[in-house]
């Protein structure tokens, strides 16, 4: 075993050396009070001194237990994949002060979607760490933390600019970003020269689990030999293969803390859409059957309806592009239309929902077209209201945020670049149309019910009755339990089998033909759940066991 | 420890100049010209002035030794948090980490110069305790004492030179001594690495790197005490 002696005060000999020839005058009274203070910052064993340092700051017990897990046992260098808003980025604040103070990170470069950074930089600031955001010009600033858009730097002139840096410590948020080491993110991240790693992502596998096979080189390489042996002990699910994971990742579930989550109340609405809405709808279903008899049937009419569904602009919009130029022929002179046919029945809901509450609303939808004619339609009715999209800059975006707060009663976003938003302020959601993908709900949910939230959480569905919709909800409803595999236990992640089951479940309701090619695709998708994915469960291939 | 941090800077400010009105757990204080220069960050004001040649208004500021929401007017508020806070700070410990002190004796007029090192020593991979290591060297004798292995007797020490008072100049050089007081320490941090060599092999199986030790807040004093 070498050792080596590592003096964080170099030239402190030379320095001394110079003051004992100049005669200097010095001030012992002061020196006292300075070694009064480095003697109060004596650790013992396994002790955070960041907790001192951090008076404003109230960590909960698993954001401590993270970061003394990540200084103490794992080297500085982990996965940090706790779930939705149980504050990974202060448990990263945690590590980054930690190794300031213990002055093992003196350089740190935080790599954030470019639409975070303000927020990173704020949410550190009141932990008292400082910082400056990278804005891409040429920066003439050194400091010690200093965060960035991945985006941004991946590329060139800064690409090589950073990759000839040396940093303490790297935090990536989004990690799951860097989960295919073919991409720029992974290149760009693994090519960076840095001593500690932290990789923040609260969905570290998206699709396949060798995801977190790619993950793990960056973290710790050559924890597992190469892909083959991550698959083929994560199959044998042995303890080894645990034990490994436990040194590479960090997952806390919202279960496994004592934080007293507040109430999510659930409320499904059915609603009869009337008027030109419903007669568009209903003319799309009729032109599509027209079409599938003479066999001009593209096998998009799923994803049209669903848009009739969310508005008629959102369908509209969609019929005006040219793969759809036969079925706009089909309809004809029902595609002429006034503004005030527009109205559609969710609309109104969401209207008197926001009437009754007198309280902060959040819509989502999944079109931009819906967006837009909502935020219209709220205005004709005097309710103001902000707009969140992922074509926003982050500058807007944070000042979305604070209208929101500060002045607006409702926000309507979309899912797009919502990652990462904070909205406790607010404990109603309302989905106004449904992702195929249940993730994303749990996703659109997470930004209000999540850490700080004090109110219980209203969750309010609107969907349309008679339309496909429906049939959707039916056909899940029906197979609840296979639903609840899906979206309740998600946090299994894995778990591969679910994973690929949501991928099933969205090809079916996706691509299938008919009802019945639906149902029956569904029928496999439960029984291999029940035999693989159950079992699975049951061996429990889980980290944090 | 957010106390004794309080502190230092409130006595570091009084030192330089600032006048400070301390109540329970505030501290107002009047900033010198040379304090604001140094720490608020406003070279365009000072620029301007300078410019004009007329003299400045230097800031006031509160310092909060705990979270504080109230707001004080014409105050800039500072607490631990804050970065002039800390930039203060740090500079109290840089300016002040050398020193020069007495030992009195009634009966004794001859003090010999001795050189008195504290420093912080942590091992990496973070883990075990830290140690606060109290040395010193005899500039005359030659003899080191280290509390590492044994506790070393007190030091009543004083800033002013006593009355009367002979200085010795010392035998071995400075430079020499500070070798000799080095070597002696890198064999007491070797020790301090085998002692602790159960939680290295835990470390080493984990395929960490190397541990190493870390040292870290450094104060050096030139003291003359009545012992040679």
């Amino acid at each position: 075993m070498t050792f080596s002696i590592v003096t964080h005060e170099a030239g402190w000999k030379e320095d001394f050396l110079s003051y004992l020839y100049s005669n200097r005058p010095s001030n012992y009274h002061l020196n006292r009070k300075v070694q009064q203070l480095h003697k109060s910052m004596l650790v013992n064993g396994r002790e955070l001194l960041s907790l001192k340092f951090m008076p404003m700051f109230q960590p909960l017990p698993h954001q401590i237990n993270a970061a003394e897990k990540v200084i103490f046992d794992m080297n500085g260098s982990a996965i940090l994949a706790d779930e939705v808003g149980l504050g990974k980025t202060a448990e990263a604040a945690i590590i980054l002060k930690e190794l300031q103070l213990r002055h093992l990170a003196t350089s740190v470069l935080i790599l954030v979607p470019s639409s975070l950074a303000g927020q990173w930089q704020s949410e550190l600031y009141n932990l008292g760490i400082s910082s400056i955001i990278h804005k891409g010009k040429k920066e003439w600033r050194t400091y010690p933390v200093t965060i960035a858009s991945i985006d941004l730097l991946k590329r060139e002139p800064f690409r090589t600019i950073f990759t000839d840096l040396y940093f303490d410590l790297v935090i990536v948020d989004e990690a799951h970003k860097l989960s295919n080491p073919k991409t720029m993110n992974y290149q760009f991240v693994s090519s960076l020269q840095k001593t500690y790693l932290l990789l923040l992502t609260a969905t570290p596998v998206q699709n396949k689990s060798e995801e977190l096979f790619t993950l793990s080189t960056l973290v710790s390489p050559g924890l597992f030999e190469d892909k083959k042996e991550f698959k083929r002990m994560s199959l044998e699910n042995s303890k080894i293969f645990h034990e490994r994971m436990n040194s590479l990742m960090i997952r806390t579930r919202k279960k496994d803390t004592d934080i007293k989550w507040t109430k999510r109340n659930i409320e499904i609405k059915w609603l009869d859409q009337s008027g030109y809405e419903r007669e568009l709808y209903v003319a799309v279903e009729k032109a599509f059957r027209e079409l599938k008899r003479v066999n001009t049937h593209q096998f998009t009419h799923l994803t049209l309806l669903k848009q009739g569904c969310s508005s008629s602009i959102a369908l509209l919009k969609a019929l005006k592009r040219e793969q759809h130029k036969d079925l706009c022929h089909v309809l004809g002179p029902i595609l002429n239309i006034t503004p005030g046919q527009l109205e559609t029945v969710k609309g109104k809901e969401i209207l008197e929902i926001i009437n009754k509450r007198k309280d902060k609303v959040l819509v989502f939808t999944q079109y931009r077209a819906t967006q837009l004619y909502l935020q219209w339609y709220l205005k004709q009715h005097n309710v103001s209201s902000v707009m969140f999209r992922g074509g926003f800059k982050k500058g807007k975006k944070k000042w979305m945020t604070d209208l929101f707060r500060d002045h607006a009663d409702v926000m309507i976003a979309t899912e797009a670049g919502s990652e990462g938003l904070n909205l406790q302020f607010c404990s109603c959601v309302i989905h106004a149309d449904l992702p195929w993908n249940p993730m994303k709900l749990e996703q659109r949910i997470g930004r209000i019910h999540r850490l700080g939230q004090e109110k219980d959480v209203e969750i309010i569905y609107l969907l349309n009755k008679n339309t496909i919709e429906e049939r959707i909800w039916t056909l899940l409803e029906n197979k609840v339990h296979l639903f609840e595999a899906i979206i309740g236990e998600h946090e299994q992640i894995l778990s591969t089998e679910r994973i690929e089951a949501e991928k099933y479940l969205e090809d079916a309701l996706m691509n299938s033909r008919s009802e019945e090619e639906i149902k029956y695709k569904l029928n496999l998708l439960e029984d291999y759940l029940a035999n693989e994915g159950v079992n699975h469960a049951e061996r429990g291939l889980q980290t944090g066991n | 420890m957010l106390k004794e941090a309080y502190r230092l800077v409130i006595e570091y400010l009084k030192s330089n100049g600032a006048i400070v009105t301390e109540s329970a757990n505030k501290a107002a204080v009047q900033l010198s010209e040379q304090l604001d220069r140094k720490f608020m960050n406003r070279p365009f004001y000072w620029h301007y002035r300078d410019a004009l040649n007329q003299s400045g208004d230097p800031l006031q500021i509160m310092l909060v030794d705990s979270p504080d929401t109230s707001n004080h007017k014409g105050f800039t508020q500072l607490n631990y948090d804050h970065p002039i806070f800390q930039s203060m700070l740090a500079s109290a410990q840089e300016e002040n980490r050398f020193y020069t002190a007495y030992e009195k004796a009634e009966n004794q007029r001859d003090l010999f110069p001795w050189i008195h090192l504290q420093l912080t020593t942590g091992i990496i991979p973070p883990g075990p305790a830290s140690i606060r290591i109290d040395s010193r060297i005899s500039l005359t004798t030659g003899l080191i004492l280290m509390n590492s292995h044994e506790k070393i007797p007190d030091l009543h020490l004083f800033e002013t030179r006593p009355n009367g008072s002979v200085l010795h100049s010392n035998r071995i050089p400075y430079e020499t001594a500070l070798n000799i007081l080095n070597t002696r320490f890198e064999k007491y941090c070797e020790q301090l690495l085998e002692e602790n060599s159960e939680q290295h092999a835990a470390v080493l199986q984990k395929n960490k790197p190397d541990p190493s030790i870390s040292i870290h807040h450094i104060s050096a004093g030139l003291i003359y005490l009545c012992s040679p």
